[in-house]
């Protein structure tokens, strides 16, 4: 009887992660590419969390607001991932060449992808800010939530990020290769 | 400046986020991939075992007198444990494990289906169990010593996750790089001469069955003789016992024959070569013997009150 009953509760965890998942699957995707830069690590990146978070959906599903918290699992999840990378990982002061400046910069493809190059290139906590407040739009309070950060950590971390950004975009260096 | 910037930064994640692909069924992954991340956790959470390993195993830890015994005695066709029905005698004793005492194929099944990125060969030696997993990374830990019949060693599990990228219509090999952490299980692994079982918080979660025909082991020398220096094991994964033979004689070793026994199918023709020890490109030593280890079919067991 105890076995039935634990199957059936089973089954419910399970069909409320799958309704979940249905959801907010594609969201939690979206943003895993965004951090990662490809499909595949997105991808893994993306069951990763969703898999620590079935393993305690019995707690997140009965939580207010259960995406806050895979998403939360799945920034932290990338990070920490990063921190275990970044031994092999070969770091490089050079960024990709700057295109040639067009017209209206905001809808060319090719600096677009350039920006996106650019923001690949920062530190993994900076790259997590950037891509939580413009893309999820989330306030910095959101963020240290997220990250498990300050919100003054959240704010310096942003406004370094965006000053980097700012003097790769404006480096008169790439103007010259 | 620093708001244009923001402006375009905005307008290129949005834009690149509609690029990112999404997964056919993310939610059944992702349960799949809970199944690896940690059996413990999957048991407590879950209620069932949603994933178990099928090991194919040779019966190999019966030969360790083949593999030390006595081959210089020329030519030898007759089955070198023939005489010794495993029925009658007592089962051998487990001293100090030799290297690749136990050598074998393996895979693993999620979910019942078998996962094709999570194969490989088992090793296990003196000194550690390692699971070559086909380009995917190894599963490895410590074995304690023999007692008795039964060797029982404690070791952790980490099943590494793979992918595959194409690129240009070709597949790249498979990387590890997305290992998973926390992935850790401490099953309890024992092996006795019938079977070696490996489980975890009391449920069983691998079984291999030594194989019923391990008796018929027979071993076969090059007609030139023992070797009188290392020979290296040719690649004869894959083919048929009797091909796998005539190659390694030819190599100018000696060889002997296992058949193995699984309790799921692996998928491999009968009588095909499925492992060799030592592995194929290493040293055989002076006065040892390379062990075939081949399919014979999954192995069906009697129990009374199953179906």
């Amino acid at each position: 009887m105890v076995a039935v009953e634990a199957h059936a509760a089973a089954n419910n965890v399970r069909m409320e992660f799958d309704a979940y998942v249905r959801a907010r699957g594609r969201s939690l995707e979206r943003l895993a590419f965004l951090l990662c830069g490809n499909h595949h690590t997105a991808e893994d990146l993306t069951q990763t969390a969703l898999a620590k978070a079935f393993v305690r959906w019995r707690r997140i599903g009965s939580l207010e607001h259960p995406d806050a918290y895979v998403r939360q699992i799945l920034v932290r999840t990338y990070m920490s991932e990063q921190r275990r990378r970044s031994a092999r990982e070969v770091v490089t002061i050079l960024v990709p060449d700057k295109p040639e400046p067009m017209a209206d910069a905001a809808y060319d493809p090719r600096q677009r992808q350039w920006l996106l190059r650019l923001v690949s290139a920062l530190p993994p906590r900076a790259k997590a800010v950037v891509v939580l407040r413009y893309y999820e739009d989330l306030d910095n309070a959101a963020i240290a939530q997220l990250l498990g950060i300050s919100e003054s950590a959240v704010r310096s971390t942003a406004s370094r990020a965006l000053a980097k950004l700012n003097s790769w975009a404006q480096d008169p260096l790439r103007e010259d290769r | 400046m620093t708001s244009e910037l923001e402006r375009r930064l905005r307008d290129a994640l949005v834009l690149q986020a509609e690029k990112a692909h999404h997964s056919d069924d993310l939610a059944a992954a992702a349960r799949a991939h809970a199944t690896h991340h940690s059996r413990r956790r999957r048991l407590q959470a879950v209620g069932v075992v949603t994933a178990t390993a099928a090991v194919a195993l040779s019966g190999a830890w019966l030969v360790p007198s083949l593999i030390n015994g006595d081959s210089a005695d020329g030519p030898r066709s007759a089955p070198a444990t023939r005489d010794a029905p495993p029925e009658t005698t007592p089962p051998p004793r487990l001293g100090p494990v030799p290297d690749a005492l136990l050598s074998t194929w393996a895979f693993v099944n999620v979910d019942g289906q078998r996962d094709p990125l999570l194969y490989g060969f088992v090793t296990i030696t003196d000194a550690q169990i390692r699971v070559s997993v086909a380009g995917c990374g190894a599963i490895s830990g410590s074995v304690g010593g023999g007692s008795g019949n039964v060797l029982e060693a404690e070791f952790s599990v980490e099943v590494p996750r793979c992918s595959t990228t194409i690129a240009d219509g070709q597949p790249d090999p498979p990387t590890f790089e997305t290992v998973v952490s926390g992935l850790e299980a401490k099953p309890r692994f024992s092996v006795t001469p019938e079977e070696l079982t490996l489980t975890a918080d009391g449920t069983e979660v691998l079984r291999l069955h030594r194989s019923k025909k391990a008796a018929n082991t027979v071993l076969h020398t090059p007609p030139s003789g023992p070797p009188n220096r290392p020979v290296i094991i040719p690649d004869v994964v894959g083919l048929d016992s009797a091909e796998a033979v005539a190659a390694i004689l030819e190599a100018g070793a000696p060889v002997g024959e296992v058949a193995i026994t699984v309790e799921r199918g692996p998928g491999a023709k009968p009588l095909e070569v499925v492992g060799v020890s030592p592995a194929v490109g290493a040293p055989l030593p002076v006065g040892q013997v390379a062990q075939l280890f081949v399919f014979e079919g999954p192995y069906i067991e009697q129990r009374s009150g199953t179906n």
